[in-house]
């Protein structure tokens, strides 16, 4: 199985295949290249790993230092939000409903958690409404949130990063203790700039040189860019979890330490620079001398081309080309040579077989052509046949009554002649001679004596005619015996009467036919069938007989004859035809073979008529004599193997 | 005969649809034992008006208690379930003014009225609702701190600290002491401080009173505090002990157990309008026996919050009185009830007119006097 290449790399091979020069030229600076490239590569990758693991000692060191920063503000936050939800300030405002804005608001307000930068500070009592909040417009929502009621309900802190993506905020929500209940009876929801309370309220300082760094939650919300704009994914980078307070410890709070690529491989990029350069260089200085070797080895192949190339101009095998040295190029030319020699011979043969089949191809040509029109011809004679049969069934009826009529007419006319002369010999005994001499001058003027002497014969050739018409009808619906695809007992030779009374045309202006008839006995088998072999074989005699007296003033003769022979009957037809020329003797009954012209046969006759005869468990031969006749001989079981 | 009457009253009572009475006080506050006695205050009364055969025609009343730990916000929510409830006539408030200052203004829109047996600040009652759904049966801080301060200075205490609480409460009885200055020359109160609420040491406060040269130490204050304070001045010498006058909140709690021996060592009165200890009062003596019996209280003088006790029983007969006079459980006319029901007896005292529409407050300052704890945990009084 071969894979297409895309056509940019077909192009190019067709490129390269083209010349030994180009391949030449091209190998010499693609191996240089591939050197080159080799080469450079490993020293990359080496400087590569070099800056790779400097950077990774360098954010080693600052991850730690990163992580323990944000541990220690995050734990400063925390306690000191705890710390404050602990105040009797704030227990008390849970009760001093009226005095308490004068005091919780401020203290609120001045309350500082390490060095986070606080968003707002918010008391709620247990069922989440405001109490008091550091908002610079005093607003505060109820706190619906579940975790507010848990918070109240268990005692227990949250803690939860909110605000946007842009700007988040570090959510701590405390629960503010009732001290004479020793129950949660209100929240304090501390937010803080989510940067500032990760890193000691420094977020906006920046990392220095060019480390970044930043944090992250569990759900990878940047936490504190540390005004970085750069994708984080273009960093090579370290993460750390930061150890935190219980509260904060769901948060999955990361801090991430990275070096822009960029930055950290700068120095690979100078280094890329000269890389290419040399590579540059070195593959010019290739190319130069791939230009010459290929030119020196290429010479020889391109002289040798040249007169290839001018021997193909003169279409002449019989040339060569010169032969110089003992080189390979030498050894080229003296099989190039070789070559020509064998393509010489090679060619006489193969044009010699080629007019061999040419001819081959026209005689092929020409019988496909014949078989066309013959079988043409078929089809319309069997059309005429059933067209005849159709005929012969319709005229056989009146043919019947006329023929019974004139007899009729025969023996009134007899009866009457008959009368008459009674009646003259009774008038010539008592009759006066006056009336008998105006009797006799009576039936000469009327040509009696000639009507008398020649109505028999005119009845008599009527039901000749009448006989002949008969008989033809009757023998074209015994010839087509239409339906009768079952065997049935037959009488061959009336078959055989029928046939010549249909094949009548085909013969009888070139040959006269001969009937020897034996006495057989009834044959079972398929009439209609044996009567196409028999027609056939009377049609083929009588085209041989015509082929024989064409141009002559004679005739041929055609005899038919049957006998008993065996289990069976034999019908042998011959005739004087031109007889089988003996190149052609074993093809006779292969379909679509003949010697006729086209419109003339089939080639169908005689291979139809073997297969009709084997069907009947029969045989069909023949001898044949050139210039003087032939005859085929059918032998027909009575009883067909089969029936 | 009267047996079986009351027999058959309690039974047709028992089978008739409650009318109730709603009970907002601080359990769960740790160290209170007002909420307590209040619930027994009004479960006395009540066993006894059902005894009688209830009101509006049988109807037992019928006592639903709700917790509010001290915190005006669980109150206000309290007062919204309770008026939601059908047949709900009043609500009793407990000891603190703060969780009663903030219901005061949802009473007119549910038209709830709320009987105050403790709660003392000016403000609950001088609320400027008109009508007033407010009905207190107890002292109030203008009285307290004019009653306090007359006794420092009857015992020759010209120079007074007055220590508050950072609540509403405080700052009535701030409010009351600065008046009785303007028109009093004597106590001069030489220093004010306030603190918060679950505060764990005063004794900073203290100090500064010391060093401010005052003689006495007017204290408002519930029992939590009081007991700091008290723990902390017995620990000091006797001669930097200064007598403590105490506002009636103190008693409020078990200031003996919590304050334990210490209590003994200090100078300690509170301003009080009852108590068992010493009271002839047949009804009185009658509220004491009920209680013995029904709570298995000692004898008068380990009744704690005693005056709670009785201003509940008192106001839940004044109550059931303007129920049956109201003749139905609309509010507002059990509200107008109040203010026209007349010649009641009860422990506290005789009430010929307990409340009128201008006056809703049924004691007067003369019902005032200083008292002492005894070693019970009960009251006994000391002076007027």
């Amino acid at each position: 199985m071969s894979i297409p290449l895309p056509s940019p790399l077909r192009h190019l091979g067709d490129w390269l295949g083209a010349s030994v020069y180009r391949r030449v030229g091209v190998s010499l600076g693609a191996t240089t290249l591939a050197f080159a490239l080799i080469v450079d590569t490993a020293a990359y990758l080496a400087a590569r790993s070099q800056i790779n693991a400097s950077v990774e000692r360098q954010l080693e060191t600052e991850s730690r230092y990163e992580v323990e920063r944000m541990s220690r503000s995050l734990s400063t936050t925390v306690d000191a939000v705890a710390v404050l939800a602990r105040s009797r300030l704030l227990s008390n405002a849970l009760v001093d409903s009226e005095g308490r804005l004068a005091y919780v608001t401020p203290f609120l307000r001045d309350f500082q958690a390490g060095r986070s930068r606080k968003r707002a500070l918010t008391l709620v009592d247990f069922r989440g409404m405001p109490i008091a909040t550091t908002r610079s417009d005093g607003s505060a929502t109820p706190i619906s949130a579940p975790w507010a009621a848990q918070v109240v309900d268990r005692g227990r802190p949250y803690a939860e990063f909110g605000g946007t993506r842009e700007s988040p905020v570090l959510v701590v929500a405390w629960p503010v203790l009732f001290p004479e209940s020793r129950t949660a009876e209100g929240l304090l929801i501390a937010e803080f700039d989510a940067g500032s309370a990760l890193r000691d309220g420094t977020d906006g300082a920046g990392p220095v040189g060019a480390l970044r760094i930043r944090a992250t939650d569990a759900s990878g919300l940047d936490l504190s860019s540390g005004g970085d704009e750069e994708p984080w994914e273009d960093m090579l980078s370290r993460s750390e979890l930061v150890p935190v307070p219980d509260i904060l410890a769901p948060l999955g709070i990361r801090v991430e330490v990275g070096v822009p690529r960029l930055t950290a491989y700068a120095p690979l990029r100078s280094l890329a620079l000269v890389f290419l350069i040399g590579t540059v260089s070195v593959v010019l200085a290739a190319l130069g001398v791939a230009r010459l070797v290929a030119d020196r080895l290429t010479r020889p192949l391109r002289r040798l081309s040249a007169e290839a190339a001018r021997i193909a101009d003169g279409s002449r095998l019989d040339a060569s080309v010169s032969v110089e040295g003992t080189d390979e190029t030498a050894q080229l030319a003296r099989a190039f040579n070789e070559m020509l020699l064998r393509l010489q011979l090679t060619n006489e043969s193969r044009l010699s077989a080629l007019r061999d089949q040419n001819a081959e191809l026209v005689r092929a040509h020409a019988a496909e052509r014949r078989l066309e029109g013959e079988l043409h011809n078929a089809q319309k004679l069997e059309a005429v046949g059933r067209l005849a049969a159709g005929i012969a069934h319709e005229i056989n009826t009146p043919i019947q009554y006329i023929g019974d009529n004139t007899r009729f007419l025969a023996d009134a006319l007899e009866s009457q002649s008959k009368m008459l002369d009674g009646q003259r010999r009774e008038l010539d005994r008592v009759a006066p001679p006056e009336t008998l001499s105006r009797l006799d001058q009576m039936e000469v003027d009327l040509d009696i004596p000639y009507v008398r002497a020649e109505a028999p014969h005119t009845v008599s050739r009527t039901l000749e005619g009448i006989r002949r018409v008969a008989s033809i009808v009757r023998a074209m619906r015994e010839f087509a015996h239409p339906g009768k695809s079952r065997p049935v007992a037959s009488d061959i030779n009336r078959s055989l009467e029928a046939t010549l009374d249909v094949a009548r045309n085909e013969y009888r202006y070139v040959a006269d036919v001969v009937t020897e008839f034996g006495q057989l006995p009834l044959v079972t088998c398929r009439p209609g069938e044996l009567n196409q072999v028999f027609l056939n074989l009377i049609v083929n005699a009588a085209h041989a007989i015509e082929d024989s007296v064409r141009g002559t003033e004679t005739r041929g003769t055609i005899i038919v004859r049957t006998a008993t022979e065996g289990d069976g009957v034999v019908v042998a037809i011959s005739d004087t035809g031109v007889g089988i020329p003996t190149a052609i003797r074993d093809n006779v009954f292969e379909p679509f073979f003949t010697t006729k012209d086209v419109g003339r046969g089939t080639g169908q006759g005689l291979a139809i008529a073997r297969s009709i005869v084997e069907a009947h468990g029969g045989t069909i031969t023949f001898e044949t004599s050139p210039g003087e006749g032939t005859t085929f001989r059918v032998h027909i079981p009575r009883v067909p193997a089969d029936a | 005969m009267s047996t079986v009457l009351a027999v058959l009253a309690a039974a047709m009572t028992a089978v008739a649809e409650p009318v109730y009475v709603g009970l907002d006080l601080e359990f769960g506050h740790q160290t209170s034992t007002s909420a307590e006695a209040v619930q027994r205050g009004v479960e006395l009364a009540i066993a006894e008006v059902n005894a009688a055969g209830g009101v509006l025609g049988g109807r037992p009343l019928e006592a639903v208690v709700m917790p509010n730990r001290a915190v005006p916000a669980r109150g206000v929510e309290n007062l919204r379930s309770f008026a939601a409830r059908k047949d709900a006539v009043a609500l009793f408030c407990g000891k603190f003014s703060p969780v009663v200052l903030e219901q005061i203004p949802l009473l007119p829109g549910l038209e709830m009225p709320l009987l105050d047996p403790w709660a003392a600040a000016d403000g609950i009652v001088d609320n400027g609702q008109h009508p007033n759904y407010v009905f207190r049966l107890s002292l109030r801080d203008s009285w307290a701190m004019q009653t306090m301060l007359e006794y420092a200075a009857s015992r020759g205490l010209s120079r007074v600290a007055l220590l508050l609480p950072n609540t509403g409460w405080g700052r009535s009885n701030a409010a009351a002491a600065e008046a009785y200055q303007r028109s009093h020359a004597s106590p001069k109160i030489v220093s004010t401080r306030w603190f918060n609420w679950g505060v764990e040491s005063l004794r900073e406060d203290y100090e500064a009173f010391l060093t401010a040269g005052a003689q006495a130490l007017i204290f408002v204050t519930n029992e939590g505090p009081g007991a700091v304070l008290v723990r902390e001045v017995a620990a000091l010498p006797p001669e930097k002990r200064l007598p403590i006058i105490a506002h009636h909140g103190i008693a409020g709690g078990d200031l003996v157990a919590l304050s334990g021996p210490a209590l003994a060592q200090v100078d300690l009165t509170a301003v009080q309008f009852f108590t068992f200890v010493g009271s002839a009062r047949p009804q009185a003596r009658a509220l004491l026996a009920a209680a013995e019996k029904r709570y298995g209280v000692q004898d008068a003088g380990h009744v704690l919050s005693a005056g709670g006790l009785a201003a509940a029983y008192d106001l839940t007969h004044l109550l059931a009185r303007a129920v049956q006079k109201a003749g139905s459980t609309d509010r507002k006319a059990v509200r107008k009830a109040l203010e026209e029901l007349r010649d009641y007896d009860g422990a506290v005292k005789k009430l010929p007119r307990p409340f009128t529409p201008d006056r809703h407050e049924a004691l007067g300052p003369e019902d005032l006097f200083m008292a002492r704890f005894t070693a019970a945990g009960g009251l006994v009084r000391v002076a007027r």
